[in-house]
């Protein structure tokens, strides 16, 4: 049920994040916990994605976000890391999505697929 | 929308060709740093390329300002150990650095992270400066980080010389982020801030912290201002603890940067934390400051620098704030701060210190 609503909310974003989170979920494949991951890239998403954080409250996770709403995000309670964007790849954003999953102890990566 | 702030204060748009400098801020849900930085990097040379990396929540305010910008979520997030932080911060400033082809970087914050310092172990091309506030509590200094492992050190500096001890500082004037000649009209600023043309207005800038007995003499001075006809502003805080009482008539606005809306007051009544302070000495608004307890910002000393120059006046205990208030609403008092204030001289120590960095960067 929340996997569908998260793509949906995605949208055409999705098959992009869903490699994304792969090698999130490469990284903290032994670790046996949980985490939601989204990302989201222009304010569109961030706004459908903000609501599902807000229905998924219990969930700790962590945004991307090429936004600057940074400050709305971070009230939700969420993790945020913006990057400039056109300053990354998205094999860089790879790396930092692991890096950070990794870091916050993922309780449930998502797979977005 | 927002302003574009490098038009509304009269820059031109950022060269992006330069060699390319990160200018990192600590702050979690503050701004201080994050202003005092700006305003380095807002002056930078055109041979020098500024990246902004906060850890500030407000860090979005920098879009305004045209130049590149990058948050990383700070330690203060719920959940996060410190140890694991500043692995995750090691590995962003490290990405960082290699994304942009970073020359230097320019870190404003109380003490460099454990994290920012493994980074820059790793890349040791990359020169390290540290923009450090100079006045610091007594008992603090011994605990201060040593300065030999930068290669310079700035201070932005106060009304009066402050010993560094035997630390080697570059000391420069007070930074602001906004100079005098970009102040608006004080028209302008109240129609810009929705404040009346005729009234008296008091801004009340207090943030927030550990003093929250001052909001009950606040309360009684703020009522006593309304029955005089003031009225009485003060900036919507991000902060917890804002110290004004939540029930009284008091208008709240949103601006950023507020230094250029500041002669829309008549008078204020403000914390000294660094930038609030040399902000409003240099838009000339008579001010009472309270001076706020912190970990290592002497705020009792900045503002007693105030008093002593007649600049303007200083309540350091919640008993003399209804006294000092009524001083600072005496019209003949105001009045004489407003002159000592026009005549005291600013230099923006921003210039100095963007040029210092570009010299490191580019000899």
């Amino acid at each position: 049920m929340r996997l569908a609503r998260i793509r949906r909310a995605l949208g055409p974003l999705a098959p992009v994040v869903a490699g994304w989170v792969r090698r999130v979920q490469a990284s903290v494949a032994s670790r046996r916990r949980h985490a939601l991951v989204v990302v989201a890239t222009d304010q569109p998403h961030v706004d459908r994605a903000a609501v599902l954080g807000a229905e998924l409250g219990d969930v700790t996770g962590f945004w991307l976000t090429s936004t600057d709403d940074v400050a709305e995000l971070s009230r939700l309670g969420w993790f945020v890391v913006r990057l400039e964007p056109g300053s990354w790849t998205d094999d860089e954003v790879a790396t930092r999505l692991a890096s950070i999953g990794t870091a916050l102890v993922l309780d449930e990566v998502i797979d977005l697929r | 929308m927002a302003a574009d702030q490098r038009a509304v204060l009269g820059w031109a748009p950022p060269r992006t060709d330069g060699v390319p400098v990160l200018f990192m801020s600590s702050n979690g849900v503050g701004m201080g740093h994050l202003t005092r930085l700006l305003a380095i990097a807002l002056r930078a040379e055109p041979d020098v390329a500024p990246v902004v990396l906060s850890l500030s929540r407000a860090a979005g305010v920098v879009e305004d300002f045209g130049l590149p910008w990058e948050h990383l979520a700070s330690h203060t997030h719920p959940g996060m150990s410190g140890a694991t932080w500043a692995d995750l911060l090691r590995d962003h400033v490290v990405d960082t650095i290699d994304r942009w082809g970073v020359q230097a970087v320019v870190f404003d914050g109380v003490a460099p992270y454990v994290g920012l310092r493994a980074a820059l172990d790793r890349r040791p091309e990359v020169h390290r400066v540290w923009v450090r506030r100079g006045l610091w509590l007594p008992g603090a200094v011994a605990d201060r980080p040593r300065v030999d492992w930068f290669d310079l050190v700035v201070e932005p500096g106060e009304l009066a010389p402050v010993d560094p001890g035997e630390d080697d500082t570059l000391q420069v004037a007070p930074v602001t982020l906004v100079d005098r000649d970009q102040l608006a009209s004080r028209d302008v600023a109240r129609r810009e801030l929705g404040l009346p043309e005729e009234a008296q207005v008091l801004l009340v800038a207090l943030g927030s912290g550990a003093l929250t007995d001052v909001a009950t003499p606040m309360r009684a001075v703020l009522e006593g201002l309304s029955r005089d006809h003031w009225v009485v502003a003060r900036p919507r805080s991000p902060l917890p603890g804002a110290m004004v009482p939540d029930d009284l008539d008091v208008r709240t606005f949103e601006a950023y940067p507020m230094a250029r809306l500041l002669p829309a007051f008549d008078a204020a009544i403000a914390a000294s934390g660094y930038n609030a302070f040399h902000e409003l000495v240099a838009a000339r608004v008579p001010t009472l400051f309270l001076p706020q307890p912190r970990a290592t910002d002497d705020q009792a000393r900045r503002a007693s620098q105030a008093a002593r120059a007649g600049l303007g006046l200083v309540a350091t205990d919640v008993d003399e704030v209804a006294d000092a208030t009524a001083r600072l609403v005496d019209p003949e008092t105001r009045a004489a701060l407003a002159e000592r204030l026009g005549a005291h001289q600013v230099v923006n120590g921003a210039v100095a210190a963007a040029a210092a960095i570009r010299t490191l960067v580019t000899s």
